[in-house]
């Protein structure tokens, strides 16, 4: 005692200082652990299929890891990836869309406009045309999951639009989209020469957008 | 009580994982320079005012905050400004230069462009993200430290963030994979090496040998699956080989580059700084033995020619 009162008050008020500036780190350091084993919880209920757990969390999680740490790890699963989508996109003329309008859709003058990134990526590995080719896959998707989603038909009608930019059919003012799904060969098929199954699906007729930017990507 | 005594000193004490981090740094650096280099040319096309999409910082930041933000998407200079800052931060993380400012800089560009159009972004774009987000609280490269400091911690944590990460990616993939009918029959990788977008045709026709395919989609699924338990195990860095090769087939096969680049730079980053002194050692090492093996080779070499030269001089003689 005699020992403690002979220490200046200015070095007494430090070492309180230190100690409250532990103790303070201790309970930061206590705050980011919890943080740590919580945030993962959330993340691993948020991540895995629906479960009671999950269902009740569901608000907590859609506005914590849903907003923030968005994730979702299917990669190729449960079912995956077989089926090309092809994107077909016919450009029309104000003439030739008033004659669709009464004969029906022209058989000729069709374009694939994903094909060709994917022949593109195959060549060059090192290169954007992947990338560029996958704008379409969750783009028809969605399409195909909600034929009444405006947000993928607005994306397939400015992806046709720059393309038509892009062969220099300037004439055209409405563009018409159809999907092709070219299935693939079972697997007891593996071995033969059968060809796969194209499936048609007619999206409808747009006006083209004459303000997007022009691609660059398709030299015809 | 011993066992949580020895956690907190394990992530109070000493930070964990630089090589690792170093190494993650390189590998998320080179990624991102690379995705800039090659969309330069579609930048207006992609992101710009007339692009093709009309996405909205908005969902995230609220319409007030989102609407200012938005300002970026409104002119193509301001597209290619956000690709510098972009470059610059993912050049400051290849070298090694201001690494918490360059994580910043690149989380940032990052996901405004992630927003603007999701469709272009992949699984590796998204643990890019996340990842970044968790470096932040990294110790800057060449930061000096002490023992026991806060930021010592706050970078263990950030070190165990990104581990959980992976295991909760490489887990919950796994799992997917084990619950689908074509998984299950081993068959799943044939029919998406049929897909012209993730396929070599060269190398697709490898897919219809059964045995390889049934390799091809079962060593993926039991690898993701056991991945958590292997990582803490003995067998962690034969797992870490299995995984580096398995993403070097994922880039080649089906031309997921960045998507692979980025998972082996986490692979890396998995091995411990104890274990990379190991490996160095043990390859140095074995370099010295090759190389001495080689001049062993060379000399006995030499010597065989000088003698039978001096027979072949002698015989003349």
């Amino acid at each position: 005692m005699r020992h403690m009162s002979s220490i200046p008050p200015s070095q007494k008020q430090g070492h309180i200082q230190k100690t409250a500036q532990k103790w303070i780190f201790n309970v930061l350091r206590v705050i980011t652990a919890l943080w740590l084993v919580v945030h993962f919880t959330l993340t691993i209920l948020y991540v895995f299929p629906n479960n009671p757990v999950k269902n009740t969390l569901q608000p907590v999680l859609d506005a914590t890891i849903g907003t923030y740490f968005s994730q979702a790890w299917q990669l190729f699963a449960p079912k995956p990836i077989s089926i090309d989508s092809e994107l077909l996109v016919r450009p029309l003329s104000d003439n030739e869309y008033s004659v669709v309008q009464t004969k029906g859709l022209p058989s000729d003058g069709w374009y694939d406009i994903l094909s060709p990134l994917w022949a593109k990526n195959q060549d060059n590995r090192f290169s954007m045309y992947g990338r560029l080719a996958t704008i379409g896959f969750p783009t028809i998707q969605a399409y195909l999951n909600n034929r009444d989603n405006a947000q993928p038909i607005g994306l397939m009608t400015e992806l046709a639009s720059a393309f038509c930019k892009d062969i220099g059919q300037n004439n055209a003012s409405y563009v018409a989209l159809m999907i092709h799904r070219v299935l693939p060969r079972s697997w007891s098929e593996r071995a033969t020469s059968v060809p796969r199954v194209i499936r048609s699906i007619f999206v409808g007729i747009y006006p083209i957008d004459p303000t997007v930017e022009n691609a660059h990507l398709y030299q015809i | 009580m011993r066992m949580l005594c020895k956690t907190w000193r394990w992530f109070a004490k000493d930070p964990h994982q630089l090589v690792g981090v170093r190494i993650l740094q390189i590998s998320l650096g080179t990624m991102l320079l690379f995705q800039v280099v090659t969309s330069l040319p579609f930048a207006g096309y992609l992101w710009g005012p007339n692009s093709i999409t009309d996405g909205s910082t908005s969902d995230l930041l609220g319409p007030t905050l989102g609407d200012v933000v938005d300002t970026v998407f409104t002119a193509d200079t301001y597209i290619f400004c956000v690709l510098f800052i972009l470059a610059i931060g993912a050049l400051g993380l290849l070298f090694g230069y201001w690494t918490r400012i360059a994580t910043f800089l690149t989380l940032i560009s990052f996901s405004l462009l992630t927003i603007r159009l999701p469709e272009l972004y992949n699984a590796g774009d998204t643990i890019t993200q996340l990842v970044l987000i968790y470096m932040l609280f990294l110790l800057p490269h060449r930061a000096k430290f002490s023992t026991g400091q806060f930021r010592v911690w706050l970078h263990n944590i950030a070190v165990v963030a990104i581990i959980l990460q992976l295991m909760v990616m490489y887990t919950a993939s796994g799992f997917f994979k084990s619950i689908g009918p074509l998984w299950q029959q081993g068959t799943a990788m044939y029919y998406i090496s049929q897909t012209q977008l993730y396929s070599l045709p060269s190398a697709s026709k490898l897919f219809s040998i059964p045995l390889i395919v049934y390799v091809a989609t079962y060593v993926p699924m039991a690898y993701q699956l056991l991945f958590p338990v292997a990582i803490i195990s003995r067998l962690k860095l034969p797992w870490i080989g299995l995984g580096i090769l398995f993403h070097l087939g994922i880039a080649v096969l089906m031309g997921l580059v960045t998507f692979s680049t980025v998972m082996i730079g986490l692979e890396l980053f998995l091995i411990s700084d104890q274990e990379y002194a190991m490996i160095w050692s043990r390859g140095c090492l074995i370099c010295k033995r090759l190389s001495r093996a080689v001049v062993c080779i060379v000399q006995k070499h030499a010597r065989t020619r000088v003698a039978e030269a001096e027979e072949s001089t002698t015989t003349v003689g």
